[in-house]
């Protein structure tokens, strides 16, 4: 009897963490963080609008809950037996139950919030840089000041992307000689794979670069100094039309750089709390600005894109985090393990960048 | 609310009893020196709060959880949002600020009718005493007309946030507060 009623206690425990584990739960709750995580940043102080957020969180974790043990037919009085009990220790880990526990805990909520935006942004970035090649002046040096830790992240960020890219390239080089070897051989050729996400936004974001340049003239795509160096062959089909724009305010803003990162370390915290700073000056806010607005665009689309992938993605593994959609049996060999190795690239810039913080 | 979730929260591991507490009054009062005071921390750059702080304290074998919420006039309609299940109300108030001492009467006064706030304790902090030009705790008690306050426990502690003056008094009084509910 009393062995039954454990096995029962059992089954109760790992049916949750099981469910906890799966992507019933964990798209819903990865979907909520991507579309809200925006407005949250590392300050001490939080917004008054975080708070909003956290409600939403919780009433949303609350009915995937109740849902679920409806659905299973465990009742409150089952769950709550299983979860007081040891086992219940045992059989769960810390990581399956942040996302529930942050549910309670506003702080936690706060710092997986933080976390996902820094993500996203990271993600962007890689993004835009896979796409141009360099990343926009209003990105790199132009108008901010960085930390040293901010600097040592920028050197693993642009050695990443840099990587990305060189693998992007040998990845097109190897695309073209195979259809025109495919020509010769035969008329239907599968252009791109549709596992592939970053294909698809690569392909996306390429029609829309045209678009960028014209909406903001004042954020050249030419590049620093350094990035430039290192890309050699910088595949920026805009260039050419901001170069002959005039763009005083990024001029001055390098200047002030060059002045300011001589000393006053102070500053430079200002500086990167961006908004509140009172004694930013007409063209650093307005560059803060364009980098803001360029980030959000970037942003949306990689949003869009997650979302498109998703919808279109058979029913996805359990372990759907930040993962790429699974590779299809018809990729290469070779392409299998590009990818991996930028998965690897990824998680260890993740590591490094986040857990410095 | 929550039921479901408090369970699971058992599994975080934390024995010790967790409150809350909410640390309100006008703007300038001082409730963000107060919070950083209570944290032992630097109390000297702080600047007016918009949004709202969280600390844990630890005090007499328990995790006070005080939240701070900014005390501008704009502000003041979320408090409400942040009284759900709160054990503990300090009210801050700036002794040296006579011409707002009806403003903070009238808000202090709204605050004790919520229904969240029905039965909760209520310490006052008459903060700022280290400037010459502050009331005494007394006359500000009076001001407040706390002696009309029967349905729940009340106290007044003068005290210099900027300091530490006092404060060790008015967290001392939160304690005894605490451990005679739980007899």
């Amino acid at each position: 009897m009393a062995a039954g009623e454990e096995d029962d206690v059992e089954w109760v425990v790992d049916t949750i963490a099981g469910f906890l584990r799966g992507p019933a739960w964990s798209i819903p709750i990865l979907e909520f963080m991507e579309h809200n995580c925006e407005v949250f940043d590392d300050e001490e102080e939080s917004k008054l609008s975080y708070t909003e957020i956290y409600q939403e969180y919780q009433a949303l974790v609350e009915r995937l809950l109740e849902d679920y043990l409806k659905e299973v037919g465990i009742n409150e009085e089952k769950f709550q037996e299983a979860f007081s009990s040891p086992l219940a220790k045992t059989h769960t880990s810390q990581a399956i139950l942040q996302t529930v526990l942050a549910a309670e805990d506003f702080r936690l909520f706060k710092k997986m919030m933080v976390q996902k935006n820094i993500e996203m942004q990271l993600q962007a970035i890689r993004i835009i840089k896979e796409r141009n090649g360099v990343l926009p002046e209003c990105l790199t040096e132009g108008s901010d000041v960085f930390s040293e830790i901010e600097q040592e992240e920028m050197k693993i960020l642009r050695e990443v992307l840099r990587k990305s890219k060189e693998e992007y390239e040998i990845e097109q080089e190897r695309k073209r000689t195979e259809e025109a070897r495919a020509k010769l051989k035969a008329p239907d050729v599968t252009h791109s794979c549709p596992g592939d996400s970053r294909e698809a936004v690569k392909v996306k974001e390429s029609t829309e670069g045209a678009e960028h340049s014209e909406e903001s003239p004042k954020c050249p795509l030419e590049g620093s100094h350094k990035s430039t160096k290192e890309d050699p062959t910088p595949v920026c089909p805009v260039q050419k039309g901001t170069e002959n724009l005039p763009q005083p305010s990024c001029t001055k803003g390098k200047e002030d750089t060059k002045k300011r990162s001589a000393g006053k370390g102070s500053e430079n915290t200002v500086q990167k709390a961006g908004v509140k700073g009172p004694d930013l000056s007409e063209t650093e806010k307005q560059q803060l600005k364009q980098r803001e607005d360029y980030l959000k665009k970037k942003r949306d689309l990689l949003l869009a894109t997650k979302k498109e992938s998703k919808s279109n993605a058979p029913p996805p593994s359990s372990d759907q985090k930040e993962e790429e959609p699974p590779p299809k049996e018809e990729m290469s060999e070779e392409k299998q393990r590009l990818l991996q190795k930028r998965k690897m690239l990824a998680e260890k810039l993740k590591e490094e960048v986040i857990n410095k913080r | 609310m929550l039921g479901l979730l408090s369970v699971i929260q058992k599994l975080k591991g934390s024995p010790e009893q967790e409150l809350r507490i909410v640390l309100l009054g006008l703007d300038n009062a001082g409730k963000t020196t107060l919070l950083k005071r209570l944290a032992s921390e630097e109390v000297s750059t702080i600047t007016p709060t918009q949004g709202f702080n969280i600390k844990s304290v630890q005090s007499h074998g328990l995790k006070l959880n005080v939240w701070d919420i900014g005390g501008q006039r704009s502000i003041r309609p979320y408090w409400k949002k942040y009284l759900g299940s709160t054990d503990l109300l300090i009210y801050v108030i700036d002794s040296a600020d006579q011409k707002r001492f009806e403003e903070t009467g009238q808000e202090l006064a709204e605050l004790t009718e919520d229904e969240s706030l029905t039965g909760v304790p209520l310490l006052v902090f008459a903060n700022k005493q280290d400037l010459v030009t502050a009331a005494p705790a007394a006359e500000i008690a009076e001001g407040l007309s706390l002696h009309t306050y029967r349905d729940r426990e009340w106290q007044i502690q003068a005290c210099s946030a900027l300091s530490g003056e006092g404060v060790q008094d008015g967290m001392n009084w939160i304690s005894s507060q605490i451990m005679n509910r739980k007899k």
